[in-house]
């Protein structure tokens, strides 16, 4: 696991997402939550969005962010945010736009 | 789009889309059946549907990371014809031009400290085993050295408990250093700070992105590589990712 390797090897996307469990929840991370350039036809329903990206946020905390033990907690404080956050916007984030 | 391979599975052969003034999408065909409001929505909750299908949609931006600039789609950004994708592009024109420019031959890289807390541990376990080294038997398991009385125990703990703290803020304030040297490499820099606090124990202590221009390339690994030589044996790791197109940039 030497820095020095890894950045000398990682010269494609594909193979971090073959090596490592973390980057192809990273990948997930990054099609599902960055910004959306154009919105289709069929845009994604929140609910749907928010019920697989609440487990990913988890998964990746689980991977390599949270201290073991701390992951139910994590859970609890996750889950009590998302609902402040859905409160407070009145619609979740992840800026996605939902069907008519 | 000879040798590109193909995209989702399910998905025809990836094909460009003209969408005028020298832009093109990268589109496929895939079955409605597939891909409808139903399927989406029951292939949504099984986080093995959807990572196969990201990992085939980065697959695909990976072949065209090399383009002068890239705008990576959401995954499931799906149209009913070619004709919705040009109209949808010619509607947001100015914004999309806009993004293209500020990305324009410059990739992402992602940057991750993380704190090994068993590192430091581990030393400070060592200083307060038998100076001697003659490891003696304890209740709390074979391969730990336990603590000769209550009050050795106590002592350690709290050693334990400070270097802990000790280290960790300064860790932290390492990660603060780094991050501000890499951004001066960068065209731009993010640091997800939201992420880095989600748990008071977390162990990361820096998730951040750099926008970086591909001839600035060397020297920007050449920095991370510095980074990397400085905190050895400091208990703070460091992990960089990419090239990415600028997912974090595009917004």
């Amino acid at each position: 696991m030497s820095p020095r390797r890894r950045v000398r090897t990682r010269t494609q996307a594909e193979e971090i997402i073959g090596t490592e469990d973390a980057s192809l929840l990273d990948v997930v991370d990054n099609l599902l939550s960055k910004g959306v350039v154009l919105n289709g036809d069929l845009t994604l329903a929140l609910a749907n969005v928010d019920l697989v990206y609440a487990r990913l946020s988890l998964l990746l905390s689980a991977a390599d962010r949270v201290l073991p033990g701390e992951q139910r907690d994590f859970l609890e404080r996750h889950e009590a945010r998302h609902a402040k956050r859905e409160r407070l916007r009145g619609a979740p984030g992840h800026r996605r736009r939902s069907r008519a | 789009m000879r040798g590109v391979k193909t995209g989702v599975p399910g998905g025809a052969q990836l094909r460009a889309i003209d969408v005028g003034e020298r832009l093109w999408a990268i589109a496929e065909d895939v079955p409605a059946s597939d891909y409808d409001e139903a399927a989406l929505a029951r292939g949504l909750q099984d986080l093995e549907w959807v990572g196969s299908r990201a990992v085939a949609h980065q697959r695909v931006i990976d072949q065209f990371l090399g383009a002068d600039a890239l705008l990576p789609m959401q995954l499931f950004t799906l149209f009913t014809s070619d004709d919705r994708v040009v109209e949808y592009v010619r509607a947001d024109r100015t914004r999309i031009k806009r993004i293209l420019k500020r990305v324009e031959r410059k990739v992402e890289w992602g940057l991750r400290l993380t704190w090994d807390e068993k590192a430091v541990r581990a030393k400070v376990e060592a200083r307060h085993s038998n100076p001697k080294g003659s490891r003696r038997l304890s209740k709390s398991g074979p391969d730990l050295p336990g603590p000769r009385s209550g009050s050795a125990y106590l002592s350690r703990k709290r050693d334990l408990l400070d270097v802990n703290r000790a280290r960790l803020t300064e860790a932290r304030a390492e990660a603060t250093r780094v991050y501000k040297a890499m951004s001066r490499t960068a065209v731009a820099a993010q640091r997800r700070t939201g992420m880095e606090r989600a748990a008071p124990g977390s162990r990361l202590l820096l998730d951040a992105a750099f926008l970086v221009s591909r001839p600035r390339t060397q020297a920007f690994r050449a920095a991370v590589r510095k980074h990397a030589r400085e905190l050895r044996g400091s208990g703070v790791s460091l992990a960089l990712t990419g090239p990415w197109p600028a997912y974090n940039f595009i917004t």
